[in-house]
């Protein structure tokens, strides 16, 4: 099949009546929990996590993709009309969004969000279907070796860009790594660490690790602090931005999503960083940034369309290799496994019903995404006023539903509780939970990698360095961990000569 | 909170030196062919040479600490978070002999009125009508497994 056949044979997928049902329920929720602080597309596709276990693995990857970018548009409305993100890759938006709500122009800013977001969206899916097929090709010669090393420049990338300290994140990744490893060993089936526990011969749950760390932990988190939420009063009207708006925007819409789209290729970026960067590219490149901070168009389009589109580029790894590079993609790399497919090289050929159907879908959520949100800002709006004190009881019921019904085993609350204590007491001491889940994911796949390459290479150490590709990986890796170490007492020499 | 650090990085280094204990008695393989104890013992070392250089780096270098002025819990409200904890375990052991309505209604109960405390119509009803939608949707719905304890509720 050549792309455009693919390309159709995808929308024939994705426009299946259960299949858009599925996209639907995932973008709505997707904007929903966007809207709401506090509650992440990570916590959300884990609660979600068993519930789509009674639908089909294409309609279960559409949903919880959806409830990704979904997300994304969400978050936008909490940051311009409250000024807090309701999701972190939205964080940007406040710094203009709400001075220009506040400047009476909030319809506009909202506008610029929702078809940034689109267009953005659009060429980010544009270069999930362009790059996805020729790179799963070349990594279909991947052996062990090479996963390997692209695991470990994963990890590097991933606890160098963490936005403490790095040795927090390198001792957090270990930790994701050893907590991987409890369960049954995976090439000998013995226990480890199981202690003739059931629930732990099985491994420790994605759902209650992920709902504990990110869901259940920001509830006490926030319940122990008073949280005032005060909508800024203003009249929603012009959503359709002026020409005016449009030729301000034009620009940093096709740039932020660019940006977007190429960052979020790469291990630990995601939707985040590419809205900073997005931001002060902006800035750099307008005429007056003197206005930015103050109300500024390009400070909205910009930064929403990098974050639409870096969630395409977050796809191409875990669609086209296998590995996640954050921790969303980890969840949803989760939901796979749960529906018994494996992502990586192989997909497109062995499943091309979830491939193309999940790309193409995300194509359709952006359209309905732009219907949606626009006629439905007044109900995100009202739903903004609803109380934290009612909020978060049901954030924790939806957590504890999510992880009973995996298995059916109250321990499983308890695990998640150990998590949740575990998450609450890292987010005070500084150390971040992203590294640790991804660690835990890609546990296995890098036990497996190594033990196979050692096997296969009869117990040679340097095997990793044999292979070109996993040895420029590795290579890669050590630069970053070490170049601070090299650059900084340089760069002090500089100064005093 | 320099003290705080340090006893965090004690605990990991702990942690590490248990991972390489527990891990010894597992089979280690030998390098042509490592068993099951080997990835383990192996990030437990990592662990412990991580550790070691958070500590150092806690002990002997001027760190930038941006909590270090203000306590950790300090003006917080860190007994509901305690209480809160408490509900939800108690919520786990009881789950499946009260059954799930039961079991949630008086959790939602707990938090509605002792967490953040709400008017009383909306303590009684919002757990009640919760409790029988969430069933409803969950499990009359989507045929979730939740526990039917008294009464088959």
């Amino acid at each position: 099949m050549d792309l455009f056949q693919c390309i159709f044979y995808g929308f024939s997928v994705s426009l299946e009546p259960s299949n858009l049902f599925a996209c639907f329920v995932g973008v709505f929720i997707g904007t929903l929990i966007g809207v709401l602080p506090g509650l992440g597309p990570v916590a959300t596709m884990s609660i979600l996590l068993p519930i789509s276990f009674k639908m089909s693995a294409t309609s279960a990857i559409i949903m919880m993709a959806g409830i990704f970018y979904g997300a994304m548009y969400g978050g936008s409305i909490t940051s311009i009309l409250v000024n807090i993100p309701g999701e972190a890759a939205s964080v940007v938006t406040c710094l203009d969004g709400y001075q220009m709500a506040r400047q009476g122009r909030a319809g506009p800013a909202l506008g610029i969000a929702a078809f940034g977001s689109f267009i953005a969206g659009t060429v980010g899916v544009a270069g999930l279907m362009l790059l996805a097929p020729p790179l799963a090709a070349v990594a279909l010669k991947f052996g062990p070796p090479e996963i390997f090393g692209i695991l470990i420049l994963a990890f590097t990338m991933v606890t160098n860009l963490a936005s403490g300290s790095k040795l927090k994140a390198v001792a957090m990744a270990v930790v994701g790594l050893i907590l991987g490893t409890v369960g049954l060993d995976p090439m000998v089936v013995t226990p480890r660490f199981a202690y003739g526990s059931i629930t732990l011969m099985d491994g420790i749950g994605l759902a209650p690790l992920v709902m504990g760390l990110f869901g259940v932990s920001e509830v006490f988190l926030n319940i122990e602090k008073t949280i005032k939420q005060e909508v800024f009063k203003t009249d929603i009207k012009g959503l359709l931005p002026s020409k005016q708006d449009w030729k301000d925007s034009g620009r940093p819409i096709v740039r932020g999503g660019l940006l977007g789209f190429i960052l979020g290729i790469l291990p630990g970026i995601g939707a985040i960083i590419p809205t900073f960067i997005s931001y002060s590219l902006e800035r750099r490149f307008s005429k007056h940034p003197e206005k930015f901070g103050k109300g500024a168009i390009e400070g909205v389009a910009g930064p929403e369309s990098a974050n639409n589109a870096a969630t395409a580029g977050t796809m191409v790894p875990l669609l086209t290799l296998g590995i996640p590079p954050n921790v969303v993609m980890a969840v949803l790399m989760g939901a796979f496994l749960t529906h018994g497919v494996q992502p990586g090289p192989l997909l497109m050929k062995e499943h091309p019903e979830i491939f193309w159907g999940v790309i193409t879908s995300m194509y359709t959520g952006n359209v309905m995404l732009l219907l949606l949100n626009l006629p439905l800002i007044g109900l995100w709006v009202k739903l903004l006023k609803v109380p934290y004190g009612i909020l978060f009881p049901l954030i924790l019921l939806f957590c504890l539903i999510g992880v009973y019904s995996v298995a059916g085993n109250a321990w499983d609350i308890v695990v998640m509780l150990v998590f949740a204590l575990v998450g609450y007491l890292m987010k005070k001491f500084e150390y971040e939970p992203a590294p640790l889940v991804l660690a835990f994911v890609l546990g296995r796949m890098a036990e497996e990698s190594v033990r196979q390459s050692l096997v296969l290479s009869r117990g040679d150490l340097l095997v990793f360095f044999k292979h070109p590709i996993s040895c420029a990986a590795i290579l890669i890796g050590f630069l970053l961990i070490f170049s601070p170490l090299i650059l900084s007492p340089l760069r002090k020499g500089f100064r005093r000569a | 909170m320099k003290r705080y650090q340090i006893g965090c990085a004690l605990f990991l280094l702990f942690f590490g030196f248990f991972i390489c204990w527990e891990a010894r008695k597992l089979e280690m393989g030998r390098i042509v062919k490592p068993g099951p104890g080997f990835f383990p013992f192996w990030l437990g070392v990592a662990l412990i040479i991580v550790s070691l250089a958070l500590a150092y780096h806690f002990l002997w270098k001027k760190t930038d600490l941006s909590l270090s002025s203000q306590e950790l819990w300090k003006g917080l409200r860190w007994e509901k978070v305690l209480f809160s904890g408490v509900a939800l375990l108690l919520y786990a052991f009881f789950l499946e002999g009260l059954g799930y309505m039961l079991a949630t209604f008086f959790l939602l109960f707990f938090f509605f009125r002792a967490i953040e405390a709400q008017r009383w119509p909306v303590v009684i009803f919002g757990s009640v009508i919760t409790s029988f939608i969430t069933y409803a949707l969950f499990k009359l719905w989507l045929h979730v497994q939740l526990p039917r304890g008294l009464w088959g509720l």
